[in-house]
């Protein structure tokens, strides 16, 4: 056997690549060799050396900048639909009004939806749809967050134009994850939720609150107006709770001005 | 990032969602920003590379293969560009110089960070095809068959490869005193 396949296979084992059979020739081989076991000692010294480099954070400004000049990157011009599910409680006019109203909103768009008369609150019967596009946060932005932790991430943004707020989640989650958003201590109340087709594994308004489940990759948005008998000042907090199987994971808010 | 999750996110990119185009770039701004500077051995060059990997992505992730994992695709076009990047420089302007230029770097002290620097600098002196199997292996935790998908290269000739950037290595190491003889 030549002293290039012995410090071959030191070269795999450091890559934990080497198969079982190739593994017993090796230690036969290392045990008759002081060469190769000192090539071994080598190898291990470098990959400790390559391992402790330090990993270092990008300038701040990069992300920015990519960001930034992706808006000159052509764009494919497919579009993919959304589903509109309505919270049930509007009446017809307020419901027409909402879907007007966010049609100029954000430049957009088609509503093909039909209005129910439905009590549910299981909102996930209430089915309409929008192109992509109408849902993209508008530039006006008041707040966002966006974090992180393993296996699980999600942004939001809430920006407002008029008497209307738009909250824009992104859900990113490899196991099922349950987000609670209860609007109404910000004294708001939710007009509408679109989300992206097949995404959502569930989505409840119940009370004031907003309950979604949600694992892979998710995006919905909500419509969201002052609430009437609210007493409202200039600012209102909007707290985001995420848990998995009940045990919590993290708490975010935005906060939001009119 | 889960297989399923990911191919979520290409087809929204591939829509032009901006959002999702935001995910891929903070899923993998900070591995091929280092993966770069491992390769040019300098923090301005290895933004730059950064920037215009994820700019040729973003415009060809139309034609991205959802067979192949994203993060091969998107690391083969940042070496790619970062070897671009080296021969553009050659040979008046040598890229290397890491022992001066690591100020942005966090170190506990002196003596480790004059190491660190050394040994970047012997990186530095591989050649390209050595570099950047080290630099797939050790900075992205690539597997041999990865690395092979990046590089378009049979399993065996990524063994053999890294095999002979470490025998590199090793002897480089040992000539600047860092590895004993």
């Amino acid at each position: 056997m030549s002293n290039e396949r012995v410090q071959e296979l030191i070269s795999a084992t450091a890559d934990r690549e080497l198969d079982p059979e190739e593994r017993v020739e090796l230690d036969q081989l290392l045990q008759d060799s002081p060469e190769a076991r000192q090539f071994q000692s080598d190898l291990a010294e470098i990959d400790t050396l390559l391992r402790e480099l330090p990993v270092l954070e990008p300038p701040r400004s990069l992300r920015t900048q990519i960001t930034d000049r992706l808006e000159s990157v052509p764009q494919s011009s497919s579009r993919s639909i959304l589903t509109w599910l309505w919270q049930p409680n509007f009446g017809a006019v307020l419901r027409y009004g909402a879907a007007a109203t966010f049609g100029l909103l954000l430049g957009v768009a088609v509503y093909e939806g039909q209005l129910l008369d439905t009590t549910t609150t299981d909102i996930t019967d209430l089915v309409g749809t929008m192109t992509s596009d109408s849902l993209r946060p508008p530039t006006d932005i008041i707040d966002s967050y966006s974090i992180r932790s393993r296996g699980f991430e999600s942004l939001a943004r809430i920006a407002h134009r008029d008497d209307i707020l738009l909250l824009h989640v992104q859900i990113n989650a490899e196991d099922s994850v349950e987000l609670v958003v209860n609007f109404a201590p910000a004294g708001l109340r939710l007009d509408a939720i679109s989300q992206s087709r097949d995404a959502l594994e569930s989505i409840e308004y119940v009370g004031d609150t907003l309950r979604v489940q949600a694992s892979g990759h998710n995006r919905f948005s909500v419509l969201l107006r002052r609430d009437d008998d609210a007493t409202l000042t200039d600012e209102a907090k909007i707290e985001f709770n995420f848990s998995v199987d009940g045990r919590f994971l993290q708490r975010q808010a935005l906060h939001t001005t009119w | 990032m889960h297989k399923d999750l990911e191919n979520s996110i290409i087809k929204e990119c591939q829509q032009g969602d901006r959002m999702a185009q935001e995910t891929l770039v903070r899923q993998f701004e900070k591995p091929v920003f280092n993966a770069a500077y491992r390769m040019l051995g300098n923090v301005d060059d290895a933004a730059d590379v950064t920037q215009t990997a994820f700019l040729k992505v973003f415009e060809n992730i139309g034609s991205f293969d959802a067979r192949f994992r994203v993060y091969s695709w998107i690391y083969r076009i940042a070496l790619n560009e970062a070897i671009d990047q080296i021969k553009r420089r050659r040979p008046t302007e040598p890229f290397g110089d890491s022992r001066s230029r690591s100020t942005d770097v966090p170190y506990e002290n002196v003596a480790r960070r004059e190491l660190c620097d050394e040994v970047q600098a012997t990186l530095m002196e591989l050649k390209e095809d050595y570099r950047a199997v080290i630099v797939l292996r050790y900075f992205t935790e690539c597997s041999y068959r990865e690395i092979g998908e990046i590089l378009h290269l049979p399993e065996k000739t990524v063994k053999s490869r890294l095999f002979s950037a470490r025998q590199q290595l090793r002897t480089q190491l040992q000539q600047h005193g860092i590895l004993s003889s």
